[in-house]
């Protein structure tokens, strides 16, 4: 790998991922409890708004941000195996790609 | 040279007893590892909710099933433990509550608004 997240760098992503989160989460928790979507319309409209585009856009890349360190970190404590450990990694990487793709299919598809 | 091997070793789990500061800890990555588990189903729902009128009434109608009720508690109360003990733990590195009766405390606040969170899902109509 020619640039590692380590330490300090990884510390920091899990960190300033997870203020966004928190933010995001009590906000939306709040928002959906005062207007509940009506219907699919509704649904649809509120995904194209600036808002929740933009908004989930950032969401999506702080919670793949944070499941990747917070992934990680698990995997290196537990795992001592080097090989398996690294076949383990790298599965991590694999797997949040797909879902980074699926995402974006998500996103674009309701604009 | 070799280590003596005399350290003592108590594997005795039932008679473990972990701090409450440090159940918050190890529960707290376990309700991460859940939550991600749970991504993928998530984003599948999400796109099956913004595909069409027909997708939205079958999301609704599957969350209304008993096994989908059951696991959104367990996920709403993972996602409420997760991000408290979260912002425990933030608030810890910016030097509140270190000491050892707040960090206590605060964590005796994590699971009692997570049992809080269990009781909100259950009660949802």
């Amino acid at each position: 790998m020619s640039h590692q997240v380590t330490g300090l760098r990884a510390w920091m992503l899990q960190r300033l991922s997870a203020l966004y989160l928190a933010g995001y989460t009590l906000w939306a928790a709040v928002y959906f409890l005062l207007y509940p979507v009506a219907d699919h319309a509704a649904w649809q409209a509120l995904w194209r708004g600036p808002m929740m585009s933009t908004g989930a856009a950032l969401l999506f890349i702080a919670l793949l941000v944070h499941a990747w360190v917070g992934v990680r970190d698990v995997l290196l404590d537990y795992v001592r195996q080097p090989l398996l450990r690294l076949a383990l990694l790298a599965l991590l990487w694999g797997w949040l790609l797909v879902l980074t793709i699926w995402l974006v299919r998500v996103l674009v598809g309701v604009m | 040279m070799t280590t003596p091997r005399q350290r003592p070793v108590f594997f005795h789990l039932l008679q473990l007893h972990l701090p409450l500061t440090a159940l918050v800890s190890i529960v707290h990555r376990l309700t991460g590892l859940l939550l991600f588990l749970a991504l993928a189903p998530a984003i599948w729902l999400l796109e099956r909710s913004l595909s069409d009128a027909a997708g939205y009434a079958h999301v609704q109608q599957l969350l209304q099933t008993w096994p989908a009720r059951l696991l959104g508690v367990l996920l709403l109360w993972a996602l409420a433990h997760h991000l408290l003990a979260g912002l425990r733990v933030l608030l810890i590195d910016a030097e509140f509550g270190v000491e050892r009766g707040a960090a206590r405390r605060s964590a005796l606040w994590v699971f009692a608004a997570g049992m809080l969170a269990v009781i909100a899902g259950v009660m949802w109509p």
